[in-house]
């Protein structure tokens, strides 16, 4: 039943460019076309043109016109003194659970339970081993729920996390099969302009997502840090990884 | 009025969200009459609930008002877009519904090629996807359409309609060769 074996893509990227697109690829198949198109931008081109081709399909479909509710909701919900917040309630239940560790200075720290990821833990000889890898196709469009921007590899080899955007913005990174030594953490950051902002530490399982939205071309870096975090406001250990979210 | 289609009405589209990116209501009000009854039947082929549906039409639309400055015309069409986050909202509400084969029946839900009160396509590459998907056979044209609308993987598709899993795989990829060559995809 499980299908997971990648060799079962198909030779012809573009036609599992296609079946990425559609949603038909498995997790694993899906990560390996991921990492093909890192390699072959011509994969990325292909999930593209196909993403173009396959929204054409929804206009096969016969219009039906919604109920009057949607559009008066959607009026009061633009309206400026109606405005309302913008955080998309789906998405809290994707916050991490576990309690922060300690309390960090709010000015920095603005994403909430986010710094409170339960460390990944990580040994010394991870750092000077990193590979970054940045998918060459758009941050907004994908498979039925996601779009791969980053695949990150912490050992050159294999992938240890994938950062997922949803079309709305929305990033979660998603420990793919981490494999983290004790007494250390990785702590991933952004640039608020030149300073950095934390967006948590990198689980050793899950998918975690961000409160905070990440634009294309967002500078992401990943940190070593002692055991529950950075005790400072900006990284305190090596940046074992770093690059920018592709831009589209 | 609905929308067009083809790529005049595309690039209207694009200008709309531009609009809409700078907090313009009425361009919002606009493109909302042009994409409403085409992303509403997307969401209720997905999530087959009008209530449901409805939920996620709505959110789609307020999240590509909120952030419609995030579309870039190099990337793809304005359609490609928003259809893109309703079908990812739709199948949102799906999973969140606890529903667990979405995609069911799509079939009832008739291709409008000969619908006379809506002129589909303007656009040459808008009338080829219609001319392609039509030339394909009833069970592929099915699968691809299932697999797309319904969010479901090989295995997924295999089982829910009751063939080898192989065989599936096999089907589908025919038709999207298929499909790519009438397309005049490249290489």
């Amino acid at each position: 039943m499980s299908d997971t074996d990648v060799d079962l893509l198909p030779d012809d990227g573009d036609i599992a460019a296609a079946e990425y697109v559609i949603g038909l690829l498995t997790r694993d198949e899906a990560l390996a076309l991921e990492m093909r198109a890192v390699t072959d931008p011509s994969i990325a081109r292909s999930i593209r043109q196909w993403q173009g081709w396959l929204s054409d399909l929804a206009l096969t479909l016969k219009p039906v016109t919604p109920p009057p509710h949607v559009w008066q909701r959607l009026e009061t919900a633009i309206m400026p003194a109606g405005a309302p917040a913008m955080d998309l309630a789906p998405y809290e239940q994707l916050q991490p659970q576990p309690k922060p560790r300690r309390r960090r200075p709010r000015r920095q720290w603005n994403v909430g339970s986010w710094s409170s990821w339960r460390s990944g833990l990580i040994g010394a000889a991870l750092a000077a081993s990193v590979f970054g890898a940045y998918l060459g196709f758009s941050y907004w469009k994908g498979d039925s729920t996601t779009q791969v921007a980053a695949v990150i590899s912490l050992d050159g080899k294999k992938a240890d996390y994938k950062v997922e955007v949803t079309p709305d913005g929305y990033a979660s990174v998603v420990a793919v099969d981490p494999n983290l030594p004790n007494d250390a953490a990785l702590q991933f950051w952004t640039l608020d302009g030149a300073t950095p902002v934390s967006l948590g530490l990198l689980p050793p399982k899950g998918r975690f997502k961000l409160k905070r939205q990440l634009v294309p071309g967002a500078k992401l870096l990943i940190s070593k840090e002692p055991e529950g975090g950075s005790p400072a406001a900006g990284p305190t250990g090596p940046i074992v990884y770093q690059g920018n979210l592709i831009k589209g | 009025m609905d929308i067009g289609h083809g790529q005049t009405h595309q690039d209207e589209i694009a200008t709309l969200l531009a609009r809409c990116a700078l907090a313009d209501s009425e361009a919002f009000r606009r493109l909302y009459e042009r994409v409403n009854s085409r992303l509403y039947a997307v969401a209720l082929a997905i999530t087959k609930d009008p209530a449901l549906a409805a939920d996620a039409l709505h959110d789609a639309l307020l999240q590509i008002y909120q952030h419609a400055g995030r579309y870039r015309s190099e990337i793809g069409s304005g359609w490609t877009w928003v259809v893109s986050i309703v079908r990812y909202r739709a199948l949102d509400a799906v999973a969140r519904a606890g529903r667990e084969v979405p995609g069911v029946e799509i079939t009832e839900v008739p291709d409008n090629q000969d619908d006379p009160l809506e002129p589909i396509a303007t656009a040459s590459e808008i009338r080829q996807m219609f001319r392609c998907m039509a030339r394909l056979e009833d069970h592929p044209r099915r699968l691809v359409k299932m697999a797309y609308l319904g969010g479901m993987t090989h295995a997924e598709l295999a089982v829910h309609v009751g063939h080898p899993l192989g065989s599936t795989k096999s089907v589908i990829r025919r038709a999207l060769m298929r499909l790519r060559d009438c397309m005049g995809g490249r290489r």
